[in-house]
């Protein structure tokens, strides 16, 4: 049997992504690590974390859903009584080096098959999930905190990748935003 | 058989290895006795000196916040709180997909039962170990520490 240039890299290709989709449903382990806290933890939660005074939980609450609707999430799960939200955020990824990834591995693609893929394969997409808990500060009655957290998950051809997000400029965003709307409810601009 | 043939035939066989050994009998995740299903609950399980549940449960959401968790679901008239956490390293194809339920009740008149259901990658998790990490760390939070449960 001969294998020309274009059927031996499609067939390696074949052979990656069939490895790529199998292995992880049999990776070893039990999730013990992943319940292990971060050495980092208190560094994260000071950077998640903002207090504000003189306004109420529930209005707290309600000015960080309002935020996220702002930044266009949609709002998935949310309890006033022990004071969570979630929002959810389907969107195409532009990072442009994976750009530069994604038109290299067209080439690829094309070369082994004779023929461009089919574009639906080449999608660059990311879903950014947040999460928002509010809780009274203990020993004051007036002043309570906000803590959000925001996870990626990036699918693009070349890069499949999944986690926390942890550009402070992200959660400076976010509380300069929660501020003001606080702020606007607070003087009914 | 020329050089090209012989390696994609090794190539074939090395996938088809790796997959099959990943397979598991149906009867896997069954416990097979009444007394192991009384173990593993013991093990999921932890009595708090409280009777405040929604401290708990506030308790329960910062600790999932603490470790990365995104929240699923929660009902807090239930007491009960679901969260995922998945993890895909850039530049590998092996992923972890951590699923946890909590609910939290009342024990007696004196204490709250925490209890915790945990599945890794699709399958139901037996290691002590991670239920002792996540409860040491519900015990920070909550800065108490839960007792064991027959």
């Amino acid at each position: 049997m001969r294998c020309g240039a274009g059927a031996c890299a499609s067939a390696v290709l074949a052979a990656a992504a069939l490895l790529a989709a199998g292995l992880p449903a049999c990776t070893t382990g039990t999730g013990k690590e992943e319940v292990q806290p971060r050495p980092e933890l208190s560094a994260d939660r000071e950077l998640q974390t903002r207090r504000f005074e003189g306004i109420s939980e529930e209005k707290l609450l309600a000015a960080s859903v309002s935020v996220l609707q702002d930044l266009g999430f949609t709002i998935k799960v949310s309890n006033a009584e022990i004071g969570i939200a979630t929002g959810i955020k389907d969107r195409e990824a532009k990072a442009p080096e994976q750009r530069a990834a994604v038109i290299v591995l067209m080439i690829l693609l094309t070369a082994a098959s004779g023929r461009p893929p089919p574009t639906g394969d080449m999608k660059e997409e990311q879903t950014v999930r947040v999460l928002v808990t509010t809780r009274p500060v203990s020993g004051s009655s007036d002043a309570h905190e906000v803590r959000v957290t925001f996870h990626r998950f990036l699918r693009q051809p070349l890069v499949v990748e999944a986690g926390s997000l942890r550009d402070p400029r992200l959660y400076e965003g976010f509380f300069e935003l929660l501020s003001k709307a606080i702020f606007l409810e607070a003087h009914r601009l | 058989m020329n050089r090209t043939s012989a390696i994609f035939t090794v190539a074939a066989i090395a996938c088809i290895a790796a997959l099959s050994s990943c397979a598991s009998s149906p009867e896997r995740g069954v416990l097979s006795s009444p007394e192991s299903q009384l173990k593993l609950r013991s093990i999921q399980s932890r009595a708090y000196d409280t009777t405040d549940r929604q401290m708990v449960l506030r308790g329960v959401v910062a600790t999932l916040q603490d470790l990365e968790f995104m929240i699923e679901a929660a009902d807090a008239a239930l007491g009960m709180v679901t969260a995922r956490k998945l993890l895909l390293p850039r530049g590998t194809p092996l992923g972890s997909d951590l699923m946890l339920t909590v609910t939290v009740r009342p024990r007696g008149e004196r204490q709250m039962l925490v209890r915790l259901n945990a599945e890794f990658n699709r399958r139901a998790v037996e290691d002590p170990e991670v239920y002792q990490s996540f409860f040491l760390a519900l015990g920070r939070s909550l800065f108490m520490s839960g007792h064991e449960v027959d």
